[in-house]
């Protein structure tokens, strides 16, 4: 599940309170339908969380950490060996297990943090931006294990990401000024853009120069290959949009741009799934701003 | 049911031992400690003047009284500022642990750490049987006494350390309430009836330390101190509760 909204919409306030830190202002907080809002013992029990930065005790060797919060979490003495060595063998450190936590790399934190998660086995996992400040290769290793980990527990991405969540999600909420505003499956979603047949297509992302985003939009709209056309932006005289074409004739576009008068800055394909997510993102934003907002934005 | 409540108490009174016998600043202060004791013990009760073994003893317990409250302080300073500046608070914060159980970890991490350390100058009072003799009881009742009075230090510090953002900030605070403390017997005589009874009673070393530098229980020191105790830390599990619950 992926969780996404501006800087101070309530992403993080809501992950805290599903982490048992923090109680809700108003509402109830379910767990199985049964409320667990005054029983933070309870939820906290079967929440494991990432935070942003992760929460670590850096003069401790890793193996002894992991085990050391299986026993706060209440993992009987027992147990703690066998399910530290699990948590360590799905998050791929075990390499590492004995070197202390403040010695290791930024992308070794983070799966540190995330054993450290998921040590006590639970049913919901909270990840606060997992992937931030990684570097490629250690990206697509978070975005596997994120994916490895959403087969055993229910788990909550939290990333200003857009193209993360898209990739790893299979369900988006979307947060504005602590209100969701969208709550939906996310391989349901490009419905909404566009009855076509997502294989088939290609997402572009189209920025013209003008001053006039009706006559930018009328060019568009006159070319018949484009489908789904949206506007995401107007400022400092240009225009964006974000649009789909088939593939097969995804290469004429920059053409009939060109003969219809248009000046075309950027023409490029995007990824599709990360391009509808920022579509849905800033539409959500805009419709948030109102008019007043909108207004001043497109003078800016 | 009691073995799984003091799991975690065992867990964090463990990390944070472990963390300070690991550390640079945690042998600073114990060689820091023993270097003072020392150096006020060979100034102030050694002197070269024949004295009894009994005075000296007490002078020495009066050494120790002032820098455990100073150990006091430095220990407990560190408990919270120190996890909050490194973000790993939600590790304890997150846990399905009970915040009376958060508290009664660290307290008893910064009390078995200070106890070592106190233990650690006993060496001093051993140095008074080379020049004459020296009571075991008025040791054993005067270590007693330094216990007690590193319990109500660390259990404010404690308290003080929950509520402060920084380092700095719980020193000062806790400082601030050791200081009043000391005071209570200036803050008596400047004080009209009944008043002066009530600020001559809560003095922190003139009203209830002094008998045990002589070898001398009070029940009624006693029950100062473990109140002094008790209710610092109850009050920090109620602040670390809202907290967790803000």
């Amino acid at each position: 599940m992926g969780l996404v909204g501006r800087n101070g919409a309530g992403k993080s306030t809501l992950l805290s309170i599903l982490a048992g830190l923090r109680t809700p202002s108003a509402g109830e907080l379910l767990l199985d339908g049964h409320p667990v809002t005054h029983e933070p013992q309870r939820l906290r029990a079967r929440v494991g969380l990432l935070a942003e930065p992760p929460a670590l005790h850096d003069e401790m060797p890793v193996a002894r950490f992991i085990s050391w919060c299986a026993g706060l979490r209440g993992i009987a003495r027992s147990r703690r060996e066998a399910m530290t060595r699990e948590a360590m063998r799905r998050c791929d450190i075990e390499d590492v297990a004995g070197k202390l936590v403040g010695e290791l790399s930024h992308g070794y934190r983070k799966r540190v943090g995330i054993a450290q998660a998921i040590v006590h086995e639970p049913d919901l996992l909270l990840l606060d931006e997992p992937i931030s400040g990684l570097d490629p290769s250690q990206i697509l290793a978070m975005r596997a294990l994120v994916r490895t980990l959403g087969e055993r527990a229910l788990v909550i991405v939290s990333s200003h990401i857009l193209a993360e969540i898209a990739q790893t999600c299979d369900h988006v909420l979307m947060l504005e000024d602590g209100k969701l505003v969208l709550d939906k499956p996310w391989n349901t979603h490009g419905q909404e853009l566009g009855e076509l047949e997502r294989e088939d297509t290609v997402t572009l992302e189209v920025v013209l120069e003008t001053s006039d985003s009706e006559d930018a939009r009328g060019i568009l709209a006159s070319l018949d290959m484009l489908m789904g056309t949206e506007q995401l932006s107007q400022r400092a005289g240009t225009a964006r949009f974000i649009t789909r074409v088939s593939r097969e004739d995804h290469h004429q576009v920059a053409r009939a741009l060109v003969e219809r008068g248009a000046n075309l800055l950027t023409l490029r394909e995007v990824d599709r799934e990360a391009g509808e997510l920022e579509e849905l993102f800033v539409r959500f934003a805009r419709q948030s701003d109102g008019p007043e907002e909108k207004g001043k934005g497109e003078e800016e | 049911m009691i073995r799984e409540k003091l799991e975690p108490i065992a867990l964090i009174l463990e990390r944070e031992v472990l963390a300070a016998s690991g550390s640079m600043w945690g042998w600073g202060i114990f060689a820091g400690k023993l270097l003072i004791d020392g150096l006020l013990f060979h100034t102030f009760a050694m002197t070269d003047t024949p004295r009894f073994g009994a005075e000296v003893l007490a002078d020495f317990f009066y050494i120790l009284f002032g820098t455990t409250i100073l150990l006091g302080v430095l220990l407990t300073m560190r408990l919270f500022p120190e996890e909050r500046s490194q973000k790993s608070m939600a590790l304890l914060m997150g846990a399905p642990i009970a915040s009376w159980q958060i508290i009664l970890g660290k307290y008893l991490s910064a009390l078995t750490i200070l106890a070592t350390i106190t233990a650690a100058s006993v060496y001093l009072p051993l140095l008074v049987l080379l020049h004459g003799r020296i009571s075991w009881s008025q040791v054993g009742v005067g270590y007693l006494g330094v216990t007690l009075v590193g319990m109500a230090t660390c259990a404010i510090g404690t308290w003080m350390s929950s509520i402060a953002r920084t380092q700095l900030q719980a020193a000062l605070l806790t400082s601030g309430v050791m200081v009043a403390l000391l005071l209570g017997w200036l803050i008596s005589s400047l004080s009209a009836p009944p008043l002066d009874a009530f600020f001559a009673a809560t003095s922190f070393y003139d009203a209830h330390f002094k008998g045990f530098m002589y070898g001398r229980i009070h029940t009624s020191a006693v029950a100062y101190y473990m109140g002094l105790t008790a209710l610092p830390l109850w009050f920090a599990s109620l602040q670390m509760q809202l907290e967790r619950r803000a």
